[in-house]
């Protein structure tokens, strides 16, 4: 257990073997996940993987079976006021007081962190002119429209200036254009030295992660970039190509080592290769050489949900 | 299930607790007498089911401080020269009452008329009675101290338990749990706030009893506050506690509408105690109201002081640390 005390400086999230049952049944499975400052971690799972109990945990509202977990430096079982005052939470559901005032939400937060009226003032415009609610002050948190009240949610998680902020499937319900405004409030924020970790089963929130961790059953079964997950499941990256003759393409292709395998579908190929973005120039030179024709090469996305389904299949880690 | 019950319940409890016969009432004796005769009367007495008589061998100021403290409700003086009067055919009986329960003031004196005529057929026994306090047994200085108690038991339990419903119903708890705030500062942060209301509400109750109906608060209104205050805190627990078994605020008032209907039928609101069957009354004990009600009317009508007072205060005291603690604990385990 020494070696659980021994976090380094640069992980704001370490969890050594950390476990959670309920009654007969293990929720969390001896799960070691570590979380570097300023990343933007995604949890991924389907519903019932224990996603919520694992952020539950880090959060300091529930006390860890066994196994130890440092948030923010501090140990979620004997100081869960110290991880609470230093994370930022914004629940999937709206949970702020919808007959207060947006302004009276976040000064109502403010003041149970200890911030002083000054500061908290401060603070508030900061983080209403960042979700761009300004405008929004006076007006009643019940009669504000979905996508709004999810702004408010996040700046309410933001009033006492997180190291370190939750996010409980952000963008669940929110249309794509409102979710890529919510993307970039979350980079910003990034930007400006919080890390974000994100709770999601949405493949797509997940791709814009830069370090996922996928949960199956309780188990920690895979942990990387998106890009490396994918990868390890499919041996390499996908690519879609279309030329003029398939089939004899597919033959000048097979020689070529950075390439794996290819199929030939209708007009298209698919290829699997080392590194898409090396292998798009060598395979216009080499099908041209033979004088044959490329009109067109895509990144075939290996979408999450794929890694997901390979990953849990293979048994994973 | 709750609709269906409640019918039941409350006529249930009412015919229980207002059967009509008022049952052992706590009386003191003072023979002045030390005759025979004196001794056969409080003999007949003593076998009757009406009266419960639980001091002798006192003395008339005695007999008073039994009545201030509570510990009697009716006290019976046997003068001295009783024995002789009898024989001459013409005798006569003091009687002292608690006029701050009018109800069963207004009844101990023809009770025992009725009884004394038994005792001595034919001969003409009067008995003189002297009301102490609420002298002209205004039910409503009866009423309004339990009133009062009541206001002071319903409207924080049901303040509370919907409030806290209805953070977890909008799911305001969430993101009240994730700050530092704990359980303990969660609750304890809304009774502030909440016994400020019931101070408000008690004092509107008690001005208005003051001031329509002439109710004169005759202890010390410091010790009154003090009751009001730890009873408030009581009836917060219940509604902590209440809201923990409650998903939303529609069950926990359901919850607390039972609670406060064998409290209000239980421990002597309308009625004393004494007209509650004495297999009933162990639940009664069991009801804070009971010694709210005892205290406030003890103060308020009687202007009795603390040592009076204080075993109800103990009780109240007792009672809301244990019901805090309760809620504070499975609040905590609730929220995990």
């Amino acid at each position: 257990m020494r070696e659980c005390l021994v976090t380094s400086l640069d992980q704001i999230i370490y969890t050594k073997e950390l476990t959670k049952r309920f009654g007969d049944v293990l929720a969390v499975k001896s799960v070691d996940l570590q979380v570097a400052r300023g990343e933007i971690f995604g949890l991924l799972g389907p519903n019932g993987s224990g996603k919520t109990t694992m952020v539950r945990m880090l959060c300091g509202l529930m006390t860890p079976t066994s196994g130890t977990a440092k948030v923010v430096g501090y140990d979620v079982s004997s100081h869960p006021e110290q991880v609470k005052k230093n994370i930022g939470y914004m629940p999937q559901r709206f949970c702020l007081y919808e007959d207060h005032t947006v302004f009276e939400n976040l000064d109502f937060f403010a003041q149970i962190y200890g911030l002083r009226r000054e500061e908290a003032r401060t603070r508030i415009d900061g983080v209403l002119e960042l979700v761009q609610l300004g405008a929004m002050h006076d007006r009643l948190a019940g009669t504000l429209s979905g996508g709004l009240k999810q702004r408010l949610a996040l700046a309410s998680a933001l009033v006492h200036q997180p190291k370190l902020l939750f996010l409980d499937e952000p963008t669940a319900g929110i249309d794509p254009p409102l979710r890529r405004v919510f993307w970039d409030y979350f980079r910003e924020l990034n930007r400006q030295g919080i890390t974000v970790f994100i709770n999601s089963h949405y493949m797509d929130e997940a791709a814009q992660c830069g370090r996922l961790g996928l949960l199956s059953e309780g188990s920690l079964i895979a942990v990387g970039s998106p890009k490396e997950l994918r990868r390890k499941v499919a041996g390499g990256d996908g690519l879609d190509v279309l030329c003029s003759d398939p089939q004899a393409v597919k033959l000048v292709l097979q020689g070529e080592t950075y390439v794996f395998s290819v199929i030939v579908e209708d007009k298209w190929l698919r290829l699997i290769v080392d590194d898409a973005g090396s292998a798009v120039p060598r395979i216009i030179s080499a099908v041209e050489r033979s004088g044959l024709k490329v009109y067109d090469v895509k990144v075939r996305e290996l979408t999450l949900e794929d890694v997901f389904v390979g990953l849990t299949q293979t048994g994973g880690g | 299930m709750i609709s269906l019950m409640m019918p039941i319940l409350v006529m249930v409890l009412v015919g229980y607790a207002f059967s009509g016969d008022i049952k052992h009432v706590a009386m003191a004796i003072v023979d002045e007498d030390r005759s025979a005769a004196s001794r056969a009367l409080t003999d007949l007495l003593q076998g009757t089911d009406t009266f419960h008589v639980t001091h002798t061998s006192l003395d008339r100021n005695q007999a008073e401080s039994c009545i201030r403290d509570g510990k009697v409700k009716v006290a019976l003086i046997v003068p001295s020269g009783f024995h002789n009067d009898l024989k001459i055919g013409r005798a006569t009986i003091y009687l002292l009452l608690d006029g701050s329960d009018p109800v069963i003031a207004g009844m101990a004196g023809p009770t025992l008329e009725a009884t004394v005529r038994r005792f001595s057929s034919g001969i003409e026994v009067n008995v003189t009675a002297l009301v102490l306090y609420n002298p002209n047994l205004r039910y409503i200085d009866f009423l309004a101290p339990s009133i009062v108690g009541l206001i002071t038991q319903f409207l924080p339990t049901f303040l509370m338990a919907i409030s806290l419903a209805g953070e977890r119903e909008r799911g305001t708890i969430e993101q009240l749990v994730v700050t530092p705030i704990s359980g303990l500062e969660l609750l304890v942060g809304k009774m502030a706030a909440y016994v400020v209301i019931g101070s408000v509400e008690a004092t509107l109750a008690l001005a208005v009893a003051t001031e329509l109906f002439g109710l004169d608060i005759r202890g010390n209104i410091l010790l009154v506050a003090a009751f009001l205050l730890v009873f408030t805190v009581a009836s917060l627990s219940v509604g902590a506690l209440s809201s923990v078994f409650a998903k939303n605020q529609i069950q926990a008032i359901q919850q607390i509408i039972p609670i406060i209907y064998v409290s209000i039928f239980l421990s002597g609101v309308f009625y004393p105690l004494e007209s509650i069957p004495s297999y009933l009354r162990p639940i009664s004990y069991l009801i804070p109201l009971t010694y709210m009600n005892h205290a406030l009317r003890a103060l308020i009508t009687k202007g009795v002081g603390l040592h009076v007072v204080l075993p109800d205060f103990v009780a109240l005291g007792t009672y809301a640390s244990i019901v805090m603690a309760l809620a504070v604990i499975l609040f905590k385990k609730r929220l995990e």
